[in-house]
């Protein structure tokens, strides 16, 4: 399951994720993070049976820890199934199947954003 | 273009291939002024050729007309492309009479006949360089292949839209409701465009290069490397092998460093750095230099042989000459 943790500036220059990891013994995969001199952004993946135990461990150390059940979202309505996500996603998230029909794998989704932009047709969102 | 990631990161394209009207006749014997076709839902009419009709060049382009009216969201619709802008996607199918075995032959049109030039847009000029030929099979399967790497490639536009179109004007025929005609005039099969002259031009790598680069065999002794520096009056030296490929760099500081600490090193292999970035002569300037902070780049050309340097030196080249305007 994937946790997008966001903290302070302040609580950004403690090892939050570091003390999750010795606290818990969680093996934690950081699949994305951005800090910068305000704020911190790191999306984490745990397996699915500890991951209430790494939310509540990291929102004691004062932590905000959002659980994302979706990966990047496709506006049906707007897809045309072109295609043009496919080679600049970093996961290879998508796919086109037999009938050429875009697929998505999102558990593979890292949240990224960057095949929003590549979107001809702006289908794509993000979650939240 | 779509979003195109640095150093052949990814391949975008476009097209039908295989369901493109103008790849089932490429003569243009079927396709001309007056032919009815499917356009975005509604029964339209091809008008002549359209700008930048260049079918010698394999690009062919038509002028159609149909009413906006009786058309459908399905197959009609706003985008925007990185790179390029806001733009249409236009459903357009032209139904094809089967009239004898030349049409037979043309419309047995398959992916895999269809080749197009693999474009290297990093270079910032009208003539890019063709990588090279790629038929349309292979950017379908969703990877190719180059100097041994598994590139992946997207598509612009849908294959499952183009199919769709198909299918449709498939229906339309077989129902009656689309009475086929041929030609009332012909468009020609064989014009090349002519561009607009190409007045500005970017500096590239070829164009400040230094061509009297010195270079070292892998094999000689660190000594040697020495003096050649000290003779070449430069502080990095390409290494190569016995078949004159690039393996690595020396600099001055790795022999200063070979020389303050004597070790078992004693070859130019020893110390040379193995990790060499390099640049090609149709780069662009600033795009070449933006691959590292160092201070020097072997150019190289295709089979990996250094030609030149492009040292931080030459970009004072750039300066006072017709670049600087």
């Amino acid at each position: 399951m994937k946790l997008l943790v966001t903290f302070s500036r302040k609580k950004g220059s403690k090892p939050i994720i570091a003390q999750v990891v010795r606290d818990t013994g969680v093996l934690i995969n950081v699949e994305r993070a951005i800090i910068d001199s305000s704020e911190g952004e790191a999306l984490i993946d745990v397996p699915d049976d500890q991951c209430q135990l790494v939310r509540n461990t990291m929102i004691s150390l004062g932590a905000n820890v959002h659980i994302l059940e979706h990966g990047i979202g496709v506006n049906e309505s707007e897809c045309i199934d072109c295609g043009a996500c496919i080679s600049i996603c970093p996961r290879e998230v998508f796919s086109l199947d037999s009938h050429w029909k875009l697929q998505l794998a999102e558990e593979k989704c890292v949240l990224c954003g960057k095949c929003i932009e590549a979107c001809p047709q702006q289908a794509l969102t993000l979650p939240l | 273009m779509g979003v195109l990631l640095p150093n052949c990161g990814n391949v975008s394209y476009s097209g039908a291939g295989v369901l493109n009207p103008l790849s089932n006749d490429p003569k243009l014997r079927l396709i001309g002024s007056g032919v009815s076709i499917f356009l975005c839902g509604a029964e339209g009419m091809v008008v002549g050729e359209g700008t930048q009709h260049s079918p010698a060049g394999g690009f062919g382009t038509l002028m159609v007309t149909g009413d906006l009216k009786e058309m459908s969201q399905d197959y009609l619709r706003a985008a925007t492309m990185t790179g390029y802008g806001v733009t249409l996607y236009v459903g357009l199918g032209i139904p094809l009479p089967v009239l004898d075995i030349d049409v037979v032959r043309a419309t047995a049109v398959r992916d895999q006949d269809i080749f197009v030039d693999l474009l290297d847009y990093g270079v910032p000029s009208r003539s890019r360089p063709a990588l090279r030929k790629v038929s349309y099979a292979e950017l379908r399967s969703g990877v190719i292949e180059m100097h041994g790497e598994e590139i992946r490639t997207s598509s612009l536009s849908s294959f499952k839209k183009a199919r769709e179109v198909a299918g449709e004007l498939k229906r339309w025929v077989e129902s009656g409701a689309m009475q086929l005609a041929l030609p009332t005039r012909p468009i020609d099969a064989k014009k090349p465009v002519k561009p607009m002259y190409e007045s500005t031009k970017g500096p590239r790598v070829r164009d400040i290069m230094d061509r009297q680069v010195v270079s070292i065999g892998e094999d000689e002794e660190i000594r040697t490397a020495a003096k050649k520096l000290l003779k070449g009056e430069t502080n990095h030296l390409p290494v190569i092998n016995s078949d004159n490929v690039l393996v690595g760099i020396v600099t001055t500081f790795d022999i200063s460093k070979a020389v303050a600490n004597p070790g078992k090193a004693h070859l130019v292999k020893d110390i040379m750095k193995k990790k060499v970035i390099t640049a090609t002569p149709d780069e662009a300037v600033d795009i070449a230099v933006q691959k590292n902070n160092i201070s020097a780049l072997p150019v190289v050309d295709g089979g990996h042989h250094v030609i030149a340097i492009l040292t931080a030196m030459d970009l004072g080249k750039l300066f006072g000459r017709r670049w600087l305007k």
